[in-house]
């Protein structure tokens, strides 16, 4: 690991993460924080990479609302019939199961035939 | 066609830490699309995927599309190397995922699922604004009329 300050780090950026060494930048003989280049990502420590799958997979799980508002959605929304699912939701989870076996069955069949 | 009652009648009595996923559990939720397998976010511990080859092995999993013969056996060492397995078995096909699109794993799986009694047996299915975020980011294009029933499901519920 390199020592840095805060000034060299400003000054020397693109130079520093040129040597691809792990960074401790300082400030007023204080450590302020420590950079990983990476270009040799197996010298980032695994909870270093940890958490950056852990921020990564944070950010995805929020729901992107174009998506869920947009006109493509909409228009697959008109083409559904309303009336299976209501018949669905009257039914009880393992009957909504039986009902695709059922499904499946007739899939079947119909392949063989 | 899918044995779905030997299936999770396998993984729950086994005790096994899993949460329905996919299609399927789209299907729990409402859904009247097809689909034909089952999809599971299970637990990575030592114990239970211990619990979970226990489990599958009376039905004799096997990589579902792989020529036969092939020297697949499902144990502990090899689920505890790979993540995503994709199964044959002979209650119907099965996909065990360590980890799904979203960012979930079996941890945030459960903690966005609800309790279902399934054959007699208490189980855990992802919610379905869990599904649908799981949907959005797989970014599938398949998944689209998918994400748009399981928005008008939510609309039916209210």
């Amino acid at each position: 690991m390199k020592t840095t300050s805060v000034r060299e780090f400003r000054a020397r950026l693109a130079a520093l993460l040129e040597h691809g060494v792990p960074l401790l930048v300082t400030r007023h003989a204080r450590n302020v924080a420590i950079v990983y280049p990476l270009r040799h990502p197996a010298n980032v420590p695994l909870e270093v990479r940890r958490e950056i799958v852990d921020a990564v997979a944070r950010s995805l799980q929020v729901q992107p609302d174009w998506v869920l508002h947009s006109p493509l959605i909409d228009s697959y929304k008109r083409d559904i019939d309303r009336t299976l699912i209501r018949e669905n939701l009257r039914r009880s989870p393992a009957e909504r199961l039986q009902a695709l076996q059922a499904m499946q069955r007739f899939a079947a069949e119909i392949r063989r035939a | 066609m899918i044995d779905y009652q030997k299936l999770i009648s396998a993984l729950a009595g086994g005790k096994v830490e899993f949460v329905i996923v996919g299609g399927v559990a789209a299907t729990i939720h409402g859904s009247a699309r097809f689909t034909a397998d089952l999809d599971i976010v299970y637990g990575r511990s030592h114990e239970n995927i211990r619990r979970l080859v226990t489990a599958l092995a009376p039905l004799k999993p096997y990589l579902r599309g792989a020529p036969l013969g092939l020297p697949f056996r499902l144990d502990a060492e090899t689920v505890r190397a790979g993540l995503n397995f994709t199964l044959t078995t002979t209650a119907g096909p099965l996909d065990l995922l360590g980890e799904m699109a979203g960012g979930f794993d079996y941890q945030t799986a459960r903690t966005r699922s609800i309790a279902v009694d399934l054959y007699g047996q208490r189980c855990r299915v992802i919610d379905i604004d869990a599904l649908i975020e799981a949907k959005i980011a797989a970014g599938r294009p398949k998944d689209l009329e998918a994400i748009a029933e399981l928005q008008v499901i939510r609309e039916e519920r209210k």
